[in-house]
């Protein structure tokens, strides 16, 4: 057995697929031949290193990546994916759920005051003669109201008219009055000057 | 096994999209392996292994069972376009000097325990990888495919379509040859390869 002939035959060694007769000649060669020994262990520790080299896992984007580019099967993901969840996300928040409920809850308490009356339902109310009827009950409803409201309002801006006009006529009635006291007042002066200037000359 | 494979050819024909992502899931890591550790670059193998599917997707009607497993007939159209790559690279490795090395952190991986340990698999793997780069085109296939991918003698040798003969001594002197490219660098072992 010589170097070259060792070499030749260490992976075999390594990986035991000699038969025991070369083996133990391989293994008398190791002992006499330092260089072979050394080259033993080197191959050795470079195949354990090898193996216990880290394996990449491909990432999901890499597979999706492959998968779009060749069937093209995530493109309907994709477009939900870049734009309806995009576009969704702001709303799918603690802050937007908690809004929605609290909303939710106002808004079944005004229906509940102010709404249709669900415990009378039944599905002769949604036949499209009683869908028109009703429709019809509704906006004359709304127009009374509406009527009543008009009245409403011009009954208010009666009442302010007629206060306001009071109001002035009050004012007025002070006004003269003060005016026709002063204008008494000023002649009472007058005449009280005059009869002082008449006793004067006696 | 290859009747398996038959069938999920014959699903992904017939345009069964599951069936396609099926496979793409069960041979992506292999291909996208084998691309990093003959290339040392993720971004790299990344691209390959994309190719390689594309490549795959388009002649799966030529792929017949009764001639071999999938894994070997995808592995060798990775194989080939991983060598083709190597060879229209060439040049530029040429004058760069050196091959651009890419060794990922291995912060997930259980072996690494700490930073210190982290750092000292990294050092170990670009170590190799870089040792690795040193080989001839067919040496360091046929290492990889054997000690990193750790597919048989007669897998390897339907895979690159060469008698199992010169596997084994493609492999041998692959080894051989790596352990002396080691032994002249620095390694992190000590003297573990000395």
């Amino acid at each position: 057995m010589n170097c070259s002939r060792f070499e030749t035959l260490l992976s075999d060694y390594l990986e035991e697929a000699l038969d025991s007769r070369v083996r133990a000649a391989l293994d008398l060669h190791l002992q006499v031949c330092p260089d072979c020994s050394s080259l033993v262990d080197a191959v050795r520790s470079v195949r354990s290193q090898l193996a216990e080299l880290p394996q990449i896992e491909p990432t999901e984007e890499l597979i999706e990546a492959i998968v779009e580019k060749t069937s093209g099967r995530f493109r309907i993901r994709s477009l939900w994916a870049d734009l309806v969840i995009p576009t969704l996300r702001p709303f799918l928040t603690q802050r937007f759920a908690f809004a929605t409920l609290i909303m939710f809850v106002f808004l079944s308490l005004v229906a509940n005051v102010i709404g249709p009356d669900f415990s009378a339902f039944s599905f002769s109310d949604i036949r499209p003669s009683a869908l028109v009827e009703q429709a019809d009950r509704f906006s004359s409803q709304v127009q009374k109201k509406w009527v009543q409201i008009r009245n409403m309002q011009a009954r208010m801006v009666g009442k302010i008219w007629r206060l306001k006009e009071d109001l002035y006529g009050r004012l007025d009635y002070h006004l003269i009055n003060m005016l026709l006291r002063s204008y008494q007042h000023s002649i009472e002066e007058q005449e009280a000057g005059k009869e002082a200037k008449g006793d004067k000359k006696k | 096994m290859q009747h398996s494979d038959a069938k999920l050819v014959e699903r992904c024909l017939s345009g069964d999209a599951r069936a396609w992502e099926t496979l793409v899931r069960l041979y992506s890591r292999r291909i996208l392996n084998l691309g990093y550790h003959y290339t040392g670059r993720l971004d790299v193998a990344e691209e390959l292994t994309q190719e390689v599917f594309l490549k795959v997707y388009q002649n799966l009607r030529s792929y017949n069972a009764s001639t071999g497993s999938l894994q070997n007939w995808i592995m060798r159209v990775a194989r080939n376009l991983i060598i083709d790559h190597y060879r229209a690279t060439r040049h530029d490795r040429q004058v760069a000097g050196s091959e651009e090395l890419e060794v990922l952190d291995f912060e997930q991986d259980s072996q690494a325990a700490n930073p210190f340990e982290n750092l000292y698999l990294k050092e170990k793997a670009q170590y190799l990888l870089r040792g690795l780069s040193r080989l001839t085109p067919e040496l360091k296939e046929a290492v990889l495919l054997r000690d990193i991918q750790g597919l048989s003698y007669q897998e390897i040798a339907d895979i690159l379509e060469i008698p199992e003969g010169t596997v084994k001594s493609r492999i041998n002197r692959g080894r051989i040859e790596l352990a002396k490219v080691l032994r002249k660098g620095s390694n992190p072992e000590g003297s573990a390869v000395l």
